[in-house]
């Protein structure tokens, strides 16, 4: 057997091997079969991560400038990149910053307290990315961690470190690559699962209500909008069929970041609901993180704020006392939702009626069936991927245009997370217009605000300006289709 | 015939009585016998052999300096008694150091019966090259031993022999077959091809040939490794100021350079004082208002975040094993004195400008054009091939020896067996054999006093000679 079918075997064995402990997800639904992650290909094949420092040698990664030629597939400046301005660097060291003090002080949890470790172990899990080093003295190896570092994304190098600028390596298939520990980023959808296990969540990484409470930032991660705050270190003319056309880049990663992103947090929901069902120690029910943070958190003066005037639960009554529910975060879903409404696939409408419907179950009592609620997220989640995986992976132009809507869209500001969904997905139509005057309005109306005294963690105000917003989306809607027909 | 002798006697001719010609150090006062022999010249009981007839006191006017640490384990056994107890003269132009095997198996042969005291480090007896144990640098050994005090080019760390030197570097990727990649600012830059660096790219002879001379950052290393410091000071064209290197000087010079630039930067753009108004696309993602009140604020802040980048070893700053600027190649420590200023040093690099200090070797007399076993001719790691095994992941295999090396504290001499394979026996009958005579390599005299004479003694000479010269004029 050639080593290049050997390698696809190794691949495929490992794949299956994904598969296989997936299943025994609490969800109880088989997960489609997805190439291993990163850390997952470290932990089952046993590769190791040889650290950030392999990387940057001043003629590979670490050089302090671009390459401008067309001479070469990498710029030569990722490491510096990352080092001076990419906050992934600083993620490990955040762990000891003043903030992750507070957290741990907030949680009751004193470093000689023995859950500390434990603790921290869960911190690690997307702060830090181990790195085994051979020390200088007998002892042997030592461990350290690197913040999110190359190969937290890229894969472990030990196999491909030294091979993977030569002819013979370029010339592999992903597969063949992803065989020997190294991950296709240029795959908009992997790029996508890459970020969202961390940032929105998976089976081994969490941020709850307790961990938000204690001041961790809550998730609310939206791939396009994170990548545009990413330095990228990466030439965009690469490896992908778009890669010329940026716009349709955009369009391309930004589906796959809402339909990764909802699949996270469908499962993130249906874990904790499962969870509890099974009785299981610890299990919180219902889980404050999967709610709709402003329907508790808003403004209590008078007038009544919008919150307060609009009632509660998903259908709005303007009648004075309502019982108080806990609706469903809508930050996830709402794109998606909105996307199938406009759409006559048989499949958007199965989705779209069954994640109503678990909005509406999620709603309907303060603290919902737990078994229920797991049921239909599962379902929720297995419609989304039925629909999405049989349509295009690039979302249409004027699909997303109809989807904000032209006229009526009082729908769409009617809480922060669906403006602020509907404000980036306008980014990501404007390309390189994101700089317009409407936007940056927009913008300035859902800014968490700062001032010099505090820092705010949410909207200061919520009363008149959201109502403001569609004025605005519209008024952009028209510069846009303005620019298209001329 | 005898009138012949008479005659040259008479004639001050002293050629008659000396077996051959003095070594030609010592042929500036080849015609004064007297001044190693003294005045009462035995003649007939040199004739008869009994006497040597030189003395110590004599080669002490020039050598004395050498005399109290002189090989004072051979000294202390008084098998030797005086230097021509191995020093021959009048052998023609000889050198004087190379002296008989006979001379060093007398003792190194059966050093326990020899009598000497202290320690037996090596091997208490060596007849030949075959029976030499390994050189001391490359021998496992359970404990640390001192070699002599002499390898002062390794010290014993993590249960073997280590490169003193305090310089990071990685034989294996400089050396890739494949060649390496260079900046695209390299005179040797070619569309993104690669260059193939050779031992020779770094390591080349000095003049004469013998030993290699040292690397240096200007010659070896500039080229490829600019001294580019951040991408953070973008000009307003563009251009980033982090792109002029700095120069390749200390901490403290550095860190001048660096609060010049910076100055220079901020009175160019003053707007960088303020925060960007780019926003982030996340309305929930706030702008951190600047920190700096003033430029001169600016830059103290700057210059302790640069200064940071480039001297602090990820490991102390939290960040797992991260490395850039100066800790690349150097080791860095950092000193805080009392009133809380920081101040950065770097390691001494210390790199052995030669190894085997024990003994001599010259590179050009195993240059690439000699054939070995009439085959190949000698590569650099032909003989460089030890101490290192690395399954590395080359196309073509394994690599080894120094293609293996990827730290810098392997020590890639080579192993005595290397030597042996020439040098000794014939390996096959038709083959020659190198000598294996124990002066091919030692000397004596220990390396720290110095092997010249006494510039003093020596000029002394040298004016009483240029006075009698005037004077017989």
């Amino acid at each position: 057997m050639n080593l290049r079918l050997l390698s696809i075997f190794v691949a495929l064995v490992v794949l299956a091997g994904f598969s296989a402990s997936e299943g025994q997800d609490p969800v109880g639904q088989q997960e489609v079969a997805q190439p291993p992650l990163p850390w997952e290909i470290a932990a089952v094949q046993g590769f190791r991560n040889l650290g950030a420092r392999s990387c940057s040698s001043t003629t590979c990664h670490g050089s302090v400038r671009a390459d401008s030629t067309n001479d070469n597939r990498m710029r030569r400046d990722e490491y510096l990149v990352w080092l001076e301005e990419d906050p992934h660097q600083r993620a490990h060291a955040a762990l000891s910053g003043e903030q992750t003090e507070s957290i741990f002080r907030n949680l009751g949890i004193s470093p000689d307290d023995q859950r500390y470790r434990q603790v921290m172990q869960k911190c690690i899990a997307c702060h830090g990315m181990p790195v085994e080093l051979a020390s200088t003295d007998s002892s042997g190896q030592h461990m350290v961690y690197e913040g999110v570092s190359c190969e937290t994304c890229h894969g472990p190098a030990e196999k491909w470190l030294k091979t993977h600028y030569r002819t013979d390596f370029v010339g592999l298939t992903v597969a063949e690559k992803a065989s020997q520990g190294l991950f296709n980023t240029n795959d908009a959808h992997q790029r996508a699962r890459l970020c969202v296990a961390c940032h929105v969540g998976d089976k081994e990484r969490e941020v709850n209500h307790d961990w938000i409470a204690a001041g961790h930032p809550a998730l609310k991660f939206e791939l396009t909008a994170y990548l545009s705050m990413m330095p990228g270190h990466w030439k965009e003319t690469r490896d992908r069929e778009n890669a010329h056309n940026p716009a349709e880049h955009e369009l391309e990663l930004w589906l796959a970041g809402q339909q990764v992103a909802a699949d996270a947090s469908l499962a993130q929901l249906a874990r904790r609901a499962s969870a509890a069902a099974a009785g299981q120690d610890g299990a919180i029910w219902p889980e404050f993180a999967d709610v709709d943070c402003y329907s508790c958190h808003h403004d209590l003066g008078a007038p009544l704020s919008w919150r307060q005037k609009r009632g509660f639960g998903v259908v709005q009554q303007r009648t004075e006392v309502q019982r108080i529910t806990l609706p469903a975060s809508e930050w996830y879903l709402f794109m998606p939702s909105r996307l199938a409404a406009n759409s006559e696939d048989a499949a958007a409408v199965e989705f779209e009626r069954t994640w109503q419907e678990l909005r509406g179950k999620m709603a309907a009592e303060v603290i919902p069936d737990d078994r229920e609620i797991a049921e239909l997220a599962a379902a929720t989640r297995q419609r989304l991927d039925n629909w999405l995986s049989g349509r295009a992976s690039t979302a249409d132009r004027k699909e997303m245009v109809d989807m904000i809507g032209h006229s009526d869209n009082s729908e769409l500001v009617s809480n922060w997370d669906r403006a602020v969904q509907a404000y980036l997905a306008l980014q990501v139509l404007s390309g390189d217009r994101g700089k317009e005057k409407a936007l940056r309005q927009i913008r300035a109306m859902l800014a968490f605000p700062v001032s010099a005294g505090r820092q705010f963690d949410s909207p200061r105000k919520f009363r008149g300006v959201i109502e403001d917003i569609p004025k605005l989306i519209l008024e952009f809607q028209e510069q846009l289709e303005g620019k298209q027909e001329n | 015939m005898l009138a012949g002798v008479v005659l040259l006697t008479w004639s001050d001719n002293n050629q008659v009585y000396q077996a051959r010609p003095v070594a030609s150090p010592h042929r500036l006062f080849e015609d004064k016998c007297e001044k190693c022999h003294d005045t009462s010249f035995h003649l007939l009981k040199r004739t008869v052999g009994s006497d040597s007839a030189a003395f110590q006191h004599s080669c002490k006017v020039c050598h004395s300096h050498d005399a109290p640490d002189h090989h004072p384990a051979a000294i202390a056994t008084g098998m030797v008694d005086d230097c021509t107890a191995c020093h021959k003269e009048h052998q023609g132009d000889a050198d004087l150091t190379r002296v008989t095997d006979q001379h060093c198996i007398r003792c190194h042969g059966d050093l326990a019966s020899a009598g000497t005291s202290g320690a037996r480090h090596f091997s208490s007896s060596v007849t030949t090259l075959a029976d030499h144990p390994e050189i001391a640098l490359l021998r496992k050994t359970e404990v640390p031993v001192s070699a002599h005090g002499l390898h002062r080019v390794a010290e014993w760390l993590d249960g073997q022999w280590q490169d003193r030197g305090k310089l990071i570097f990685n034989h294996e990727v400089h050396l890739d077959p494949e060649g390496i990649l260079v900046p695209t600012d390299h005179p040797d830059y070619d569309a993104g091809k690669k260059k193939q660096l050779k031992c020779a790219s770094c390591h080349q002879a000095d003049e004469e040939g013998a030993y290699m001379k040292p690397v240096t950052y200007q010659q070896h290393c500039q080229q490829c490794h600019q001294l580019h410091f951040s991408r953070q000071l973008v000009t307003n064209d563009g251009s980033l100021t982090g792109m002029v290197p700095l120069p390749h000087e200390s901490p403290e010079l550095i860190r001048g350079v660096l609060r010049d630039r910076l100055m220079d930067y901020i009175e160019e753009n003053p707007g960088r004082l303020v925060p960007s108004d780019d926003l982030p696309r996340d309305p929930a993602k706030q702008v951190k208002p600047a920190t700096a009140e003033d430029k001169w604020d600016w830059v103290e802040q700057r210059l302790l975040a640069m200064e940071d980048q480039l001297f602090s070893p990820g490991s102390v700053a939290g960040r797992g094993d991260l490395m850039y600027g100066c800790q690349r190649c150097h080791q860095t420590k950092k000193q805080v004195d009392t009133g809380g200023k920081v101040a950065w040093k770097i390691v001494k690099p210390e790199v052995p400008v030669r190894w085997l200090s024990h003994a001599r070797f010259r590179h050009d007399r195993h240059d690439t054009k000699i054939t070995l076993n009439g085959e190949k001719p000698f590569s650099c790691t032909e003989c460089h091939n030890v101490n290192v095994t690395r399954a590395a992941e080359r196309s073509s295999g394994p690599v080894e020896g120094v293609l293996a090396s990827v730290r810098a504290g392997d020590i890639l001499m080579p192993s005595i067996q290397v030597c042996r394979q020439c040098h000794g026996g014939r390996l096959t009958a038709d083959s020659g054999a190198a000598s294996d005579r124990c002066t091919e390599c030692h000397r004596y005299h220990p390396a720290e006093h110095g092997e010249a004479p006494q510039e003093a003694a020596l000029l002394d000479y040298i004016h009483e000679s240029i006075a009698r010269k005037k004077s017989d004029q």
